[in-house]
């Protein structure tokens, strides 16, 4: 399949003179579910800020579609591809969550009553819908996080990029976001999370990015999570599953699972 | 900051807030323009019964119209306080060896009064009116852009600036630091000082965070979405009746029409 995404030899200075991406490189595939771990400080955010156009490559290609990213087609890109901020309070400014989560289809200049639709739809999809009429400032770190999320949805992008989505959500919340993404995902969205969480990553994604440094360390599967050198060198921990297995060499398994359904497969064929 | 500039009290339902957001701007700012252009006390004291029972039809809380009107003091007042002694003319009352003349209590009554009726109005078009309504009805009107997006940014950057500024002293607090000790004191100072540096380039930051996730969800300088192009006949009636009263007042006042004679 065609690529949605493709970042080659991608470089960015911020003002200060901090190089935050030094040769990125990275595809993802129309139709997957991505997955894009580093450290603290690896450039992920600064990655998914390129990708709907909020930072323009200046050393480097940034391609949506297969079409290069530039300053022409940044209003464009931007439909195409909705990015979910880390910090819900750099993307919820309006004074109702009902505002704030209509700011998107308002943008984009969609009919009141199809805006109406998509805003109840979103924020219904995030549980929020009995917030509409709260100013966001007053909502939970988690609320807020989910309105976030409501205000790209409800755009309907094509590719959705979430920056840390699951950080700061009760566990409950975590299981409906998954879910929520894979819903998109079932309905042809590609759907790209960055994120620290291997569990999240190692249970959810098709497709694993590690990058370091501003430089992409491995892409794959979801077995990377699995590989010692690429987990080592990127500063994460194996996923909780893979940790257990890796305690019991006796069982002798030509791969380590990683999810629980692997898991729950591999202990059940054992005690047969 | 936002919720009390703008925010929407009282009955959804009623008469102001269900009027159409381009008619209450156009029918409220000339309600002003004209009100402002009064000079003699009876015709502005109608004009400030007529907003009353405005805000009474419309079911907007009377305790939230004296705090909006009490902003005034400050900047009313002082004239108040001063122009019966500043403006020459027959004495009415005296206070040490001041004299008070009648010519400039009257206008101090005057001036007070087109300021309550201004006051009073846009606070019933900033009570009825959400900001997103309030911004869209000036870009239906054809304000300039410019001048939109400068109300928009700077409303929202106000909550931008609170905000930071609430967080730090949140952060602040929590590791200790007092704030009741007099600013002379030499560690509070510093600590201000600082702070108020901090606060600012945090708040630059955010702002542009804030701005680029407006542009991820395609902000472009704001468009008008031409909602309900078409005015209802309810609308454009009660839009007229507040022009036409003010007007009135105002004609009335400037054909030199006796008002103790229409009193009688
Ligand atoms: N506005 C900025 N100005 C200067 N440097 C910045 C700015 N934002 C980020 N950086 C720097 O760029 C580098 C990459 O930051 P980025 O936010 O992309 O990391 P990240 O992978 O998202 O980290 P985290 O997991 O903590 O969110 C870091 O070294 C950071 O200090
Ligand atoms: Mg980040």
């Amino acid at each position: 399949m065609a690529n949605v995404i493709e970042v080659e030899n991608l470089y960015f200075e911020y003002k200060d003179g901090t190089r935050a991406l030094c040769g990125l490189n990275l595809a993802v595939e129309e139709g997957v579910k991505a997955a894009l771990l580093g450290p603290n400080g690896a450039g992920k955010s600064t990655l998914l800020m390129h990708l709907n156009g909020i930072h323009l490559a200046r050393k480097g290609k940034v391609r949506v579609m297969e079409q290069e990213v530039t300053a022409k087609n940044e209003k464009w890109v931007r439909t195409v591809v909705g990015l979910v901020f880390q910090d819900p309070d750099d993307q919820v400014f309006s004074s109702t969550v009902w505002e704030d989560v209509a700011f998107g289809p308002t943008n984009m200049g969609l009919a009141l009553s199809e805006i109406t639709d998509r805003v109840e739809k979103a924020l219904k999809a995030v549980r929020m819908l009995d917030y509409k009429d709260k100013p966001p400032y007053h909502l939970s770190y988690g609320q807020k996080k989910r309105v976030a999320i409501a205000g790209v949805l409800a755009m309907s992008p094509q590719v959705i990029v979430l920056d840390e989505p699951a950080a700061y959500l009760d566990p409950q919340g975590k299981m409906e976001l998954v879910e929520i993404l894979d819903e998109l995902n079932r309905k042809g969205n590609t759907v790209i999370v960055a994120t620290h969480d291997v569990d999240l990553a190692a249970e959810w994604a098709e497709q694993v990015v590690v990058i370091k440094n501003g430089r992409t360390l491995a892409q794959g599967g979801a077995s990377l999570l699995a590989e010692e050198s690429v987990i080592v060198e990127a500063g994460l921990c194996f996923p909780v599953v893979a940790r257990i297995f890796q305690q019991l060499p006796e069982l002798d398994l030509t791969h380590t699972p990683l999810t629980v359904a692997e898991a729950v497969a591999v202990i059940r064929e054992r005690i047969k | 900051m936002l919720e009390s500039l703008f925010y929407c009290r009282g009955n959804m339902d009623s008469l102001l807030y269900r009027l159409d957001p381009r008619v209450k701007v156009v029918s409220l700012v000339g309600f002003v323009a004209f009100t402002s252009a009064l000079g003699t006390w009876p015709a502005l004291l109608s004009g400030l019964v007529f907003l009353l029972l405005l805000a009474g039809i419309s079911r907007i809380s009377a305790f939230y119209l004296v705090k909006r009107l009490a902003w005034i003091l400050p900047f009313g007042g002082i004239l108040v306080i001063i122009l019966p002694f500043a403006v020459p003319g027959e004495p009415l009352f005296k206070i040490f060896s001041l004299n008070a003349s009648i010519e400039g209590t009257g206008q101090a009554v005057v001036l007070t009064m087109r300021l309550l009726n201004a006051v009073a109005a846009l606070s019933l078009l900033t009570a009825t009116t959400g900001f997103k309504d309030l911004m869209m009805a000036f870009r239906a009107l054809r304000v300039p852009q410019i001048f939109v997006l400068l109300i928009e940014f700077t409303v929202r950057y106000i909550s931008v600036l609170t905000d930071e500024a609430r967080r730090m002293q949140i952060a602040r607090k929590a590791r200790g630091f007092e704030k009741g000790r007099s600013l002379l004191h030499r560690c509070t100072f510093q600590v201000a000082g600082k702070l108020i540096g901090i606060l600012f380039i945090r708040s630059f930051e955010r702002s542009e965070r804030v701005y680029n996730a407006m542009l991820a969800r395609g902000y472009a300088g704001g468009v008008r979405v031409d909602g309900d192009p078409r005015l209802g006949r309810e609308d454009l009636c009660w839009g007229a009746v507040i022009l036409v009263f003010a007007a009135g007042l105002w004609l009335i006042e400037f054909g030199g029409v006796q008002w103790p004679m229409l009193l009688k």
